[in-house]
């Protein structure tokens, strides 16, 4: 698929579900050195969460494999899913990977997988999911786990400060569950449903794990032509900007 | 006008408009009213506060962002786009330009911690991980078996 291209002839509409396994990172051995940071993590955390934001995926996560210790902040699952919500919502980098209110249909279907990345999320955390039906529109029955979640795994040492970070007002990101001793118990169902909203896309569930469904959605067929009609579409919209802006000696569009 | 005094004791003698552009500032100047009392400013040096009073002063007539205003850009695209003279003026060494990012947090000025924050993501971004390490003065702890691993585990986000 990869060597032919055949990848482009896929329908862009497609969202892609969720893998049957958790998409956790490799975790290595680090210890946070008693040595002074380096200068860019001498930045204080909240300023440092605003200049991720700026950056796309790609460099975001070549950003992680400069050390261990920036690998150790941007792998913990909460900080990731934070910034990739920002990302998807807040920037344009991954702008292509939302539906369009526009197209008939795109909505309803991306929302029919959305739960079911909402469902996936709560599985992998632990908790239960009673009979989903992803076509239905109620989130009552796609009950969303808090946005804590850190699924099953013990946070590493320091992370809690970017826990905290990340549940404060400058976010406006609400955090429930989980203790300081570092392990985030499973929620209950009643915990789970709680955690949701009733009235709102799925997308924009607390629960939502963003950057699993960005990284399934990179390497999925259908999304990745989607990317590339939306990188074709944003050439035009450019061309277009400054066609009626500055203008041009002849007239392409006649 | 209002005299700011710097973390190394230097004393500037500003408008009222300029040092109002720190919403830090211009809530101390509404709390204490009218008052020759010089303003510390302990976490700021003179080099720093001189850049930053220089972008105050660019921008002094430009309307403050009301909290609708803020809303409003929350809920707008992000990009990395500066404008012209802000490119010119964020043109520092690396020191001076996280100097500038702490002061505009600390004396909280939205449009200039942008900037800031704006200037060192497009210095980030393209860069392979060996040159995001010469940037920052990273040490690469990583063996080349984890590099290789972390190699593998990120093919996903290639730019292909």
């Amino acid at each position: 698929m990869t060597d032919f291209r055949a990848w482009m002839f896929y329908r862009p509409d497609l969202w892609p579900y969720p893998p049957k396994k958790s998409t956790t990172f490799m975790v290595f051995d680090f210890t946070p050195s008693s040595a002074p940071p380096n200068t860019f993590e001498s930045l204080p955390r909240e300023i440092m969460l605003a200049i991720f934001q700026y950056l796309p995926p790609h460099s975001l996560i070549t950003l992680s494999t400069a050390c261990k210790s920036l690998r150790n902040t941007l792998t913990n699952a909460t900080v990731m899913d934070h910034i990739f919500k920002e990302i998807i919502f807040k920037a344009d980098h991954l702008s292509w990977i939302l539906p369009l209110n526009c197209l008939p249909g795109e909505m309803e279907r991306a929302n029919v997988t959305a739960r079911q990345w909402l469902v996936w999320a709560a599985e992998m955390a632990g908790g239960e999911v009673q009979n989903a039906d992803p076509t239905e529109g109620s989130e009552k029955r796609y009950p969303a786990v808090p946005q804590n979640f850190p699924r099953g795994f013990r946070l590493p040492p320091g992370s809690r400060a970017w826990e905290s970070l990340i549940d404060t007002d400058i976010t406006g990101w609400a955090q429930r569950g989980g203790d300081n001793s570092g392990t985030v118990h499973a929620p209950s169902l009643q915990e789970l449903i709680e955690g949701g909203r009733q009235d709102e896309s799925p997308f924009l569930s607390s629960s939502f794990p963003y950057f699993a469904f960005v990284r399934v959605c990179f390497e999925d067929d259908s999304m990745r032509n989607r990317r590339r009609l939306w990188g074709i579409a944003k050439q035009f919209e450019r061309v277009w900007r400054e066609y009626r802006t500055q203008g041009w000696e002849r007239d392409i569009f006649l | 006008m209002v005299n700011l005094v710097t973390s190394d004791n230097e004393s500037f003698t500003v408008e009222k408009a300029v040092a109002s552009r720190s919403v830090l500032i211009k809530n101390m100047l509404e709390d204490v009213g009218e008052s020759d009392q010089p303003i510390p400013l302990p976490n700021v040096t003179a080099s720093v506060l001189k850049k930053v009073l220089e972008y105050c002063d660019h921008h002094k007539n430009e309307p403050m962002p009301t909290s609708e205003d803020l809303a409003a850009e929350d809920t707008r695209k992000r990009t990395t786009d500066i404008g012209e003279w802000d490119q010119k003026f964020i043109q520092v060494d690396q020191e001076m330009l996280f100097e500038i990012i702490l002061a505009a947090n600390y004396l909280d000025i939205k449009p200039l911690l942008d900037v800031g924050c704006k200037t060192v993501a497009n210095m980030i971004k393209g860069k392979t991980p060996e040159e995001i390490r010469k940037l920052f003065n990273i040490v690469n702890d990583f063996t080349p078996e984890e590099e290789a691993q972390i190699k593998k585990e990120n093919e996903w986000a290639e730019d292909r």
